[in-house]
């Protein structure tokens, strides 16, 4: 917090002081989507130019779900398919190992995923480790982070056909390949005023699974938010990911996220509960104002979570 | 005496072992019998960028027995689930569960890429079936069709 000192009067620091370490509860919308099957495209992460100070931690467990029949193919063809439902519990965690360097983990716990004609198969997601490094924390908080996502979901889980016992579909709930995300992200905050934004860019390298290689993509996002009556904080956000290397005509493998795009933007809020638990609740959809929609599912994603911070 | 014996017996495994055997015949009914003689056949023409491409063709072999095949051309999408083979009348997929889908009939589903068999069951009429349509039952959409002409 040495740039709220440095920078806002003496009567704000309280306000401003929990105004900043609370910002963090706005990047977590995106961080839950973080481990869900490749059939929902959602693999941004949390992204801020803050990072938490020495031994502050922030941990929530959260749940999603969607619904969908709304498919949207490698060359942006809407499909509708028989109806597509996916469920998620995950665990979100940020610790400050230094008031620059603080370590994000993010692992869905279980994925559920299923078509209406399909059984409901689950597993583990991959596990995303993310090491962000404050470069800048006075005037322009800026800060760069490495995260790999380690492949330790159920890269292949079948669902059995209720209608054709020789019929199943692959729906993994993890995408089976090593990859690293390398993001940029800056944020500011008002002097006066308990408003923020942030900014990001960010490069998915993808490796590849069962000999395919997989191509990189590349995502954009902003985010604002604002604090209510010093109790309420909400926030809305716009995001776009990308492929890397213009429109693939096949897909490799569409279930692993191969060739996906999407513009999303979403709305949070959040209310202190009891102590420093929190309960937050985030609405997403998707549209296509910057990228088109490719290779995905798009619905309104519902989530709701509780979350712990310690200062 | 027994000299003879042993003699009349080696020369009776002499003859037996030279015989010449003709290799069995194995007949498999998957697969036609001899030359398959396609009568209609079309170009799958690709959906939902499943990656769908190569030829259906609809004949009958040396016995009479009716096939569907794909060329050693064909491929699809099969690492995402199941896809089913379809005859149908027209390119459009029409289940109609509630009347027996008469606009369907089903063949089976498609494991691999390449050439393909797939035996009509005798007493059916594939007059009427102007396409073939692979689908991913799960998802409900099609990966393909290919016009029979």
């Amino acid at each position: 917090m040495e740039f709220l000192s440095e920078t806002h009067d003496y009567n704000n620091m309280p306000l401003l002081k929990k105004f900043i370490t609370s910002c963090c509860f706005t990047t977590l919308p995106l961080a839950f989507c973080l481990g869900l099957s490749a059939l929902f495209p959602s693999r941004l992460a949390a992204q801020s130019g803050w990072t938490k100070g020495k031994k502050e931690g922030f941990y929530q467990l959260s749940f999603q779900s969607m619904t969908s029949n709304d498919y949207y193919t490698l060359g942006g063809e809407l499909l509708e398919t028989n109806q597509f439902v996916q469920q998620s519990f995950v665990f979100y965690g940020e610790y400050g190992v230094t008031d620059r360097f603080t370590i994000i983990a993010n692992l869905p716990l279980q994925t559920w995923n299923g078509f209406e004609n399909t059984e409901s198969v689950s597993g583990l997601g991959d596990l995303r480790l993310e090491f962000k490094h404050a470069i800048l924390k006075k005037y322009l908080p800026l800060t760069i982070s490495v995260a790999p996502e380690l492949p330790i979901g159920t890269a292949n889980n079948f669902a059995k056909s209720t209608i054709n016992d020789f019929e199943q579909i692959n729906l993994p709930s993890g995408d089976g390949e090593f990859n690293v995300w390398s993001t940029l992200a800056s944020s500011f905050s008002l002097p006066n005023a308990p408003f923020y934004g942030t900014i990001f860019a960010a490069y998915n390298m993808r490796t590849g699974y069962d000999g395919i290689q997989f191509s990189d993509q590349y995502a954009l996002g902003a985010e604002i938010g604002y604090h209510i009556a010093k109790k309420f904080w909400v926030n809305a956000r716009l995001n776009a990911l990308a492929t890397v290397g213009g429109d693939l005509l096949i897909a490799t493998d569409f279930v692993r996220g191969d060739g996906t795009e999407f513009t999303s933007y979403s709305f949070g809020a959040s209310v202190p509960v009891y102590k420093q638990f929190n309960l937050s609740l985030n609405y997403r959809n998707f549209n296509d104002l910057i990228f088109e929609r490719k290779n995905m599912y798009s619905s309104g994603v519902v989530s709701i979570g509780v979350y712990y911070e310690r200062k | 005496m027994k000299k003879v014996f042993i003699l009349f017996y080696v020369a009776f495994l002499g003859l037996v072992s030279c015989t010449d055997d003709p290799d069995p015949v194995i007949i498999d009914p998957t697969k036609p019998t001899g030359v398959l003689n396609v009568m209609r056949s079309g170009s799958f023409v690709d959906q939902s960028n499943s990656g769908s491409v190569g030829t259906a063709g609809i004949g009958t072999d040396t016995k009479g027995k009716e096939f569907l095949t794909f060329n050693q051309a064909f491929n699809t999408k099969f690492s995402t689930g199941t896809v089913t083979v379809f005859l149908s009348t027209s390119a459009t997929f029409m289940a109609s569960p509630s009347t027996g889908s008469p606009n369907l009939f089903p063949i089976g589903p498609v494991r691999a890429a390449g050439e393909n068999f797939f035996a009509i069951p005798e007493g059916t009429s594939t007059a009427k079936y102007t396409h073939v349509i692979l689908w991913c039952g799960a998802v409900g959409i099609p990966f393909g069709n290919a016009r029979l002409q």
